[in-house]
């Protein structure tokens, strides 16, 4: 397909989906009164709705329990109905969509109670409806979903959703991802959505693994823990990167469905958004390397222990623990490809969260063209000090003045840097090597780096 | 006693016989109850004052196994990315569960679980013990206790956690209870016995939880107490903690509005490797507010979680102030529209060096039934996301999301429709980008039924198309994909499906592959009754993945065979 047809697809999605958001405009009823707001307070509204344990209240269409679920083989429906202005006068059930009603008593706080024994894996198609004394009636539809007994149990239930989530999410179908996610999830749900748009741009192919270690329930609640295999590819520059790691998640049993209710790190779904989304940890995550998603959208795989530290990578150092001066090597390569196609896009590293970057990247030192130290946007000022250990330098000036690169760079020469976050560096250019071989010439620089996090130039 | 019980199943017993002459799918109106709240199980019938007691005295026993050896073939020049790990992967799981009474009014159940693999994409462990419950509960439902594995729930910032120990629950009356629950947090057992590699520190914790509800409230108290257990020399590098939470959880009922909150407070002992105690104390809070009246429904969520608040065995998002609030009005009984505004911010104790906020406005319109067509839904939202990050740090980004969906079902054909467009823009630091990404999906599936309904047969279709722009050249990735599914359902408890895969990446960034990725597969499954209704299941099929660089190129073979027996 090139880019032409590429081009006429997107066209055609597009004229397709305005052209339906017309009629759907162009036919919208005048019963669209939106200024007619709260106009029907009076009407009388459900406020509680249970089917045995369940909630049903927000049932949309299906609500399906197991066999587990029922009390002796029966259904005890128990709710309230309210109506702010007037009395309620009656309340009414169906169970074949409307045809016959059953009128249920109810008492003056408008609790009602009734039950009946449904047969296994058979569709009612439930309704209730309530009307007040002065003749207003609830909407038939607002709590109308067709009501089934399946033959599984709750376990089953919650595995189903749970290979359910994680199929949804490898298909990057975040709507109906969204539709499993618990009005009572524990992390952020509006951010958990935000997330998932942006890890579904970052990744074309999700596919996950899931192999379920141990499940516990408890109040309508399935913890399950589980060990993953997972491989994700980068949209924009198709690198593949894997994972194994040991995580859990809980599911809470929401009407028709089991619904997320909880996920701990390391994350398996919503990776843009790490702090946002989870709220508990896996103690026992392994130790297999994690992939992550930093602020800048750069994707990579960290170790447990790194990845503690860039959750919040300005974040300063609790009180009573030196590590003030992060130190580190770093190998930074470049690639002349013999074909005489060019340079390749050589390698940067930033001092923000100690990853390697792509060149043109937000960073804070680079190896570009072979022969060129350069520094970016990270670095407010800096200077060249000369040579000698690294170990040596114990300040650097507190006032430096631009440094962009070094376009003549010698093995041992240091470097002072002020980055914007306003804390200093010192760096030492250690190692230059270059191989000549038949794929062109690759030219790698190694980088000592000493960095001062307190904001003092003192190291 | 037992007469007693005799006599009243002699009385109570025509009721239930009407009801079960009555037929199935029958209303039978009950007594208004008193409250609404959820109650455990009954299995206690009180007739004028007297109780029945259901039949538990039945005494089982039954085991399940499984076992799946699945087989992976990798080859080309690029099977180094393969997802798959070659050659043969069997694993073997039993379960056993039995039910016996324990005296007269008391029944246990046991649950044990083992596995043995020699695949390590499994388990890290050739043999592992997977559970180990047992549930012992009198015939009244007032005392249950666990003992095992066993999933304690208090509150979400005070404990809900899965652990190896004991849990135990004292039901008073309906809505007020008792629960402990203790152990230690380990989801192995290997691990609690101190075997196995690459165990995690030993957290334990005892847990108490009392509640009390009225008609229209839930009071709920939690004290926690946790620690690390850290004397094991493999785990002198990692920072331990022990600690004390205490939590107040909280609902209120008023008419159409639901109130509810939780309060921690949580002195903490922090104890780096080779550094020196540290104590810490945090909080956390957070209240909901759910309210109907009318057609509006609105709620309200605010929490508030200091940096120093640490829960061993709860959740949260720890430094932290958000406030979330969203509106939905029904216009009509077609239409409806949404506002929501979720803000957010870190850095509450100013110990960063720069502090985030984030503001995520949102609204958005619905519509369902129109044309009187109830399965027809339309949804639509407009969202920003604006994050900002005080200097010296210095970022801001502000994203809008578009997203559009229309969905229906035409007799047995289900069709939905639905875009997302995403305009990105990072302002800072500068230089800074913006990227536009576009996502089109339609899908469709139906039901249809052959052979007078003894064959099903539910196809899926979906195809979509993406757009993602790359932020450093500008650049678009376009991504075509269709996906076909075929599953099937025939008597004799056969069930099968076929599926198939094609997804095109077309990079027009330099330097980078264009690729493709194939899949094809097959599954059928099959209940035998010859083998007494076990399952036996086997999937096949193959990925094929090509790049522009062809030594890039690999393939995927995978085949699994699964039996499931019940005794």
């Amino acid at each position: 397909m090139n880019i032409r047809t590429d081009n006429r697809n997107r066209l055609f999605f597009q004229a397709s989906l305005l052209g339906v958001i017309a009629v759907l405009a162009l036919s919208s009823p005048a019963a669209g009164q939106w200024w007619r707001f709260g106009a029907d307070a009076g009407t009388p509204f459900f406020t509680d709705l249970l089917f045995n344990n369940i909630d049903a209240i927000n049932v949309d269409r299906n609500l399906r329990i197991s066999a587990d679920d029922l009390d002796a083989g029966s259904v005890r429906v128990r709710g309230r109905v309210e109506a702010d202005r007037g009395v309620i006068g009656r309340v009414e059930s169906s169970l074949d969509g409307g045809l016959n009603w059953q009128e249920i008593p109810f008492n003056e706080r408008g609790l009602f109670a009734f039950e009946f024994r449904p047969d296994i894996e058979r569709d009612y198609r439930f309704m209730i409806r309530a009307f007040s004394t002065t003749g207003q009636v609830s909407d038939e539809l607002d709590h109308s979903f067709v009501f089934r007994v399946v033959r599984e149990d709750t376990r089953a239930l919650a595995r189903k959703v749970f290979e359910e989530i994680i199929r949804l999410y490898s298909a990057r179908d975040r709507a109906r991802f969204m539709s499993y996610v618990s009005s009572r999830f524990t992390g952020n749900a509006v951010a958990l959505d935000s997330a998932l748009s942006s890890d579904f741009s970052l990744f074309d192919s999700i596919r996950i693994t899931p192999n379920i270690q141990s499940m516990g329930e408890f109040n309508g609640k399935w913890n399950i823990y589980f060990s993953f295999n997972r491989q994700l590819r980068s949209a924009r520059t198709g690198e593949t990167f894997r994972d194994r790691a040991n995580t859990s998640l809980t599911l809470i049993r929401e009407g028709e469905s089991y619904r997320l209710y909880e996920l701990a790190t390391p994350l398996i779904f919503g990776l843009s958004d790490p702090s946002e989304v989870a709220t508990s940890d896996t103690l026992d995550r392994g130790t297999d390397e994690i992939i992550e998603v930093d602020e800048d959208g750069e994707i990579k795989i960290v170790t447990p222990d790194d990845s503690e530290e860039l959750d919040d990578p300005d974040s300063d150092p609790a009180p009573g623990i030196p590590h003030n001066i992060r130190e580190g090597s770093v190998d930074l390569s470049v690639q002349v490809y013999a074909d005489g196609s060019g340079i390749g896009h050589g390698e940067a590293f930033s001092l923000f969260d100690y990853t390697k970057k792509g060149i043109y990247a937000t960073m804070t030192f680079g190896n570009e063209l072979g022969s060129f130290v350069v520094f970016g946007d990270e670095v407010e000022a800096g200077e060249i000090l000369g040579s000698g250990p690294i170990s040596s330098v114990t300040s650097v000036p507190a006032e430096m003045g631009f440094l962009g690169e070094d376009s003549e760079p010698e093995e041992g020469r240091l470097y002072a840097l002020k980055l914007i976050d306003g804390t200093y560096a010192v760096l030492q250019l250690s190692d230059v090597v270059i191989n000549d071989d038949e794929g062109g010439i690759f030219e790698t620089m190694t980088f000592q780096y000493r960095h001062q996090r307190n904001g003092t130039p003192n190291f | 006693m037992k007469k007693i019980r005799i006599v009243l199943f002699l009385l109570i017993a025509p009721v239930a016989v009407s009801s079960a002459l009555a037929g199935t799918g029958i209303i039978i109106p009950l007594e208004p109850p008193d409250s609404i709240i959820i109650t455990p199980s009954d299995t206690v019938y009180e007739i004028d004052g007297f109780f029945l007691e259901e039949d538990t005295g039945r005494r089982s026993f039954e085991w399940h196994s499984r076992i799946s050896h699945e087989q992976h073939g990798v080859s080309g020049a690029g099977s180094g990315s393969s997802f798959l790990d070659s050659g043969g992967h069997t694993v073997g799981e039993v379960e056993f569960r039995s039910y016996s009474p324990v005296g007269e009014n008391w029944s246990g159940e046991l649950n044990t679980t083992f596995q043995v693999t020699q695949s390590r994409r499994y388990d890290p462990s050739d043999f592992s013990v997977r559970q180990i419950r047992y549930i012992l509960s009198d015939s009244s439902g007032r005392n249950h206790l666990t003992l095992g594995d066993y999933y304690a729930s208090l509150s979400q910032y005070s404990m809900n956690r899965s652990l190896k120990g004991l849990g135990y629950q004292r039901n008073f009356r309906e809505g007020w209870y008792m629960r402990i629950a203790g152990g230690v947090f380990h989801p192995r057992w290997d691990h609690v016995a101190g075997l196995g590699k690459n165990r995690p520190v030993d957290r334990r914790a005892v847990g108490l939880r009392a509640q009390a509800a009225g008609e229209r409230s839930i009071l709920g108290v939690n004290v926690l107490t946790a620690w690390d257990w850290d004397r094991d020399p493999e785990r002198t590098t990692q920072t331990t903690y022990s600690q004390m939470l205490y939590s107040l959880d909280w609902e209120h009922r008023v008419s159409g509005i639901i109130l509810s909150g939780e309060h921690a407070y949580a002195p903490t002992r922090r104890q780096p490797a080779g550094g020196s105690d540290e104590d810490i104390t945090g909080s956390a809070n957070r209240i909901n507010t759910r309210a109907h009246a009318g057609n509006l429904r609105f709620q309200f969520r605010g929490e508030h979680v200091t940096p120093d608040f640490y829960t061993m065995a709860g959740g949260a998002a720890v430094d932290r102030f958000r406030i979330y609030a969203r509106g939905d009005y029904r216009i009509d009984s077609n239409w409806s529209v949404y506002a929501g505004n979720d803000w957010y911010r870190n850095n509450l104790k100013d110990r960063l060096t720069s502090t985030t906020r984030t503001l995520i406005p949102e609204i958005g319109l619905r519509a369902r039934g129109l044309f009187d067509r109830r399965s027809l839904l339309f949804t639509s939202g407009i969202r920003r996301r604006v994050i900002r990050t005080e200097k010296p740090v210095g970022r801001e980004s502000i994203s809008d999301r578009l997203n559009l969906s229309l969905g229906d079902r035409y007799r047995a054909l289900s069709l939905r429709g639905e875009t997302e467009i995403m305009l990105n823009n990072r302002r800072k630091p500068s230089p800074g980008t913006k990227t536009r990404d576009y996502l089109y999906r339609l899908v469709a599936d139906s039901r249809h039924l052959f052979l007078s309904g003894s064959l099903e047969m539910r196809p899926y279709i979906t195809l979509s198309h993406q757009e993602i722009e790359d932020s450093l050249t500008g650049k678009p990735v376009r991504i075509n994909s269709l996906d076909f599914d075929l599953r099937g359902t025939a008597v004799n408890n056969l069930s099968f499906g076929l599926s198939y895969g094609n997804r095109r990446n077309r990079s027009s960034i330099p330097g980078q592959d264009n690729s493709r990725e194939v899949r094809y597969s097959a599954n059928a499954e099959r209940s035998m009754e010859f083998l007494g209704g076990a399952r036996i299941q086997a999937d096949f099929g193959q990925s094929r993945y090509r790049f522009s660089d062809s030594e890039r190129n690999y393939r995927e073979n995978f085949f699994q065979l699964s039996f499931n027996r019940s005794f």
